[in-house]
C-alpha cells in the first residue's frame, strides 16, 4: 500500500467519522438504551462474565462521580483497546500481516485525527470536568471502551478493508456509548451528547448555543476553542476590562468576533489616530483610547490589523505615543516603518 | 536584507550566525521541522528542507523577539501546517527561502497593564 493510498484512506476515515457522528445525532427516534443493553450483555457473555448491572450517567460529570464511587468496591476489567479490537476480529479470520500493518498505519493516523477533531471533544470535556474534579480521568484506555477508540475505527475497518462484520461489532455499532468503564459486576457508561456543532473545518463551533451538550452539562466553543458560556448567551456583558485583561490574542479576537469589531472599538472608547491600507489592501488602523485607563494609568493604544492570508482582524496592543500605523505594525516585529519591508507576506 | 512574514512569524535574512550560537548551540534536526507552535490551535509554522535550525531562548521585553536562527543550505520552504496531520491549514501560503542565514522573529504586543511586551499568542 503506497503513501497516496494510505492518505486517501485517512481522508475517507475522517469523513466517515464525521458522517457517523451526524448520523448518530440525527437518529433521535432510535432506542439507544435498548441497543446499548444488548451490546453490553453480549460483550460480557463473550468475556464469560455474568450480565452486569448497567449504570447510565447523564453527562460526563455524572460519569465521573459514579465512577469515583464504583472504583472503591468494584473490580475493573482490563481491556487494552488494541488487543480487544484484534480479538474481535482475529477469530475465526486471521488478520494477515499486511492488514495488520495497514491497521497500524491507520491507527496512527487516526490518533492524529482525533487530536485535531473528534478526540478534541473528549479532551475539552475532560479539561472542563478537571476544573471541579482534579482527579478526573475518563479516557484511560485499558479500562475504557469508547466511541472513538473502538467503534468507528472498527466500522471503518469492516467497511474499507472488507473484513466480515461480527455479531458483537454489529451490536456495538448500534450503540451510542461515548465513554464507558467496565467492571466485573457493573458497566458504567455515558451516552453520546444530545447535540454537537462543528464549523466548516470540523472544529467545535456554535455561535448561538452550546457547541456540545448533554443533559445538565454543556460546553461552549468557538472554532475549536472553549469559551465562557456567557460570551454566547449574554455577549452584552463583555466589557472593556474583560477585553483588556485577556492576554491571549486569539481569545481576544474571539471576543471581538462575538461582539463585532465596531462594538469592540466602541467599548474600548477608541479614537482613530492613523490609517492606511496594508500590502493586501486591508485597512489597518492605529487607535488610542479616549480616556486614560484607570488601571494602566495611561492611554491604551491598539493597532487594528488584518491577517495577510485569512483577513481576520486582530487588535494588538502597542506602546503609547505612536502616531503612525506603519510604525505600529513594524513595532510588533521590533522594526520601524523605515526598516519593516517584508517582500512576501502570507 | 530580505524580510518575509507568515502570519505572526517574521523572517529576516542576516549576514551570518551570531558568534555565540556557532559556539554553544547544537543545530536541531532538519526535514519538516516544527518551528513555532500555535498557542490555541493545532497549527504550526514548519521549516522543510536542508536547514540547520538553532533555537534561541526568547526573552520578552527585548526589541526583537528572536526564537531561532536558520541556516538554509538549499532552497527550503516555510509552511503553515496542522501539527498532527501535517496538512496545509489553508491559512498562510508557503514561503520559499533561498540559501542563507535567517533570524526568526515572533510578533509581539504591548500589555499596558503589565507594562510589558508579550509574544502574540496565536
Amino acid at each position: 500500500m503506497d503513501e497516496k493510498h494510505i492518505k486517501q484512506l485517512i481522508k475517507s476515515l475522517e469523513n466517515f467519522a464525521f458522517s457517523e457522528i451526524n448520523e448518530m445525532i440525527l437518529g433521535l427516534n432510535y432506542d439507544y438504551v435498548l441497543a446499548n443493553t444488548m451490546f453490553i450483555k453480549q460483550f460480557y457473555k463473550q468475556l464469560s462474565l455474568k450480565i452486569p448491572k448497567i449504570l447510565i450517567a447523564q453527562n460526563p460529570e455524572d460519569f465521573h462521580l459514579k465512577f469515583q464511587e464504583l472504583k472503591i468496591y468494584e473490580k475493573p476489567i482490563e481491556i487494552s483497546s488494541h488487543k480487544f479490537w484484534v480479538n474481535f476480529n482475529a477469530s475465526p479470520i486471521k488478520i494477515s500481516l499486511e492488514e495488520d500493518k495497514i491497521f497500524t498505519e491507520l491507527a496512527k493516523a487516526a490518533k492524529g485525527l482525533f487530536l485535531s477533531s473528534f478526540y478534541a471533544i473528549s479532551q475539552m470535556v475532560e479539561q472542563r470536568i478537571k476544573m471541579s474534579h482534579p482527579k478526573f480521568i475518563a479516557s484511560h484506555p485499558s479500562l475504557n471502551i469508547n466511541y472513538h477508540s473502538i467503534y468507528w475505527l472498527k466500522k471503518f475497518h469492516a467497511k474499507y478493508l472488507n473484513l466480515p462484520t461480527k455479531n458483537l461489532q454489529e451490536l456495538f455499532s448500534k450503540t451510542n456509548i461515548f465513554w464507558s468503564k467496565t467492571f466485573e459486576n457493573t458497566f458504567l457508561y455515558c451516552p453520546f451528547p444530545k447535540s454537537i456543532h462543528f464549523d466548516e473545518n470540523n472544529l467545535l463551533h456554535a455561535e448561538t448555543s452550546a457547541a456540545i451538550s448533554w443533559e445538565g452539562f454543556d460546553l461552549f466553543a468557538w472554532r475549536g476553542i472553549e469559551i465562557p458560556k456567557r460570551w454566547i448567551l449574554n455577549p452584552e456583558t463583555i466589557n472593556n476590562q474583560e477585553i483588556i485583561g485577556q492576554k491571549n490574542a486569539e481569545l481576544r479576537r474571539i471576543m471581538q468576533e462575538v461582539i463585532g469589531s465596531e462594538r469592540f472599538a466602541h467599548l474600548l472608547g477608541l479614537q482613530k489616530l492613523d490609517e492606511d491600507y496594508d500590502l493586501q489592501g486591508n485597512l489597518q488602523t492605529l487607535y488610542k483610547t479616549a480616556e486614560i485607563d484607570s488601571i494602566a494609568k495611561d492611554y491604551l493604544y491598539f493597532a487594528r490589523v488584518a491577517c495577510p492570508s485569512t483577513g481576520r482582524i486582530y487588535f494588538l496592543g502597542v506602546p503609547p505615543g505612536l502616531n503612525n500605523i506603519w510604525d505600529a505594525v513594524a513595532w510588533t516585529f521590533g522594526k520601524t516603518k523605515e526598516t519593516y519591508k517584508p517582500i512576501i507576506e502570507t | 536584507m530580505e524580510q518575509f512574514r507568515q502570519g505572526d512569524v517574521f523572517l529576516e535574512k542576516v549576514s551570518d550566525l551570531p558568534a555565540e550560537i556557532k559556539q554553544t548551540i547544537q543545530p536541531t534536526n532538519n526535514q519538516s521541522e516544527l518551528l513555532i507552535k500555535g498557542e490555541s490551535r493545532n497549527h504550526g509554522h514548519f521549516i522543510e528542507g536542508d536547514v540547520e535550525t538553532f533555537s534561541v531562548e526568547p526573552t520578552e521585553n527585548q526589541n526583537e523577539i528572536i526564537t531561532h536562527y536558520l541556516n538554509v543550505k538549499t532552497e527550503s520552504l516555510l509552511k503553515h501546517l496542522k501539527i498532527d496531520t501535517k496538512d496545509f491549514t489553508k491559512e498562510h501560503s508557503e514561503i520559499k527561502l533561498k540559501p542563507g542565514v535567517y533570524k526568526v522573529v515572533r510578533q509581539r504586543e504591548y500589555n499596558a497593564y503589565q507594562k510589558a511586551i508579550n509574544i502574540v499568542k496565536d
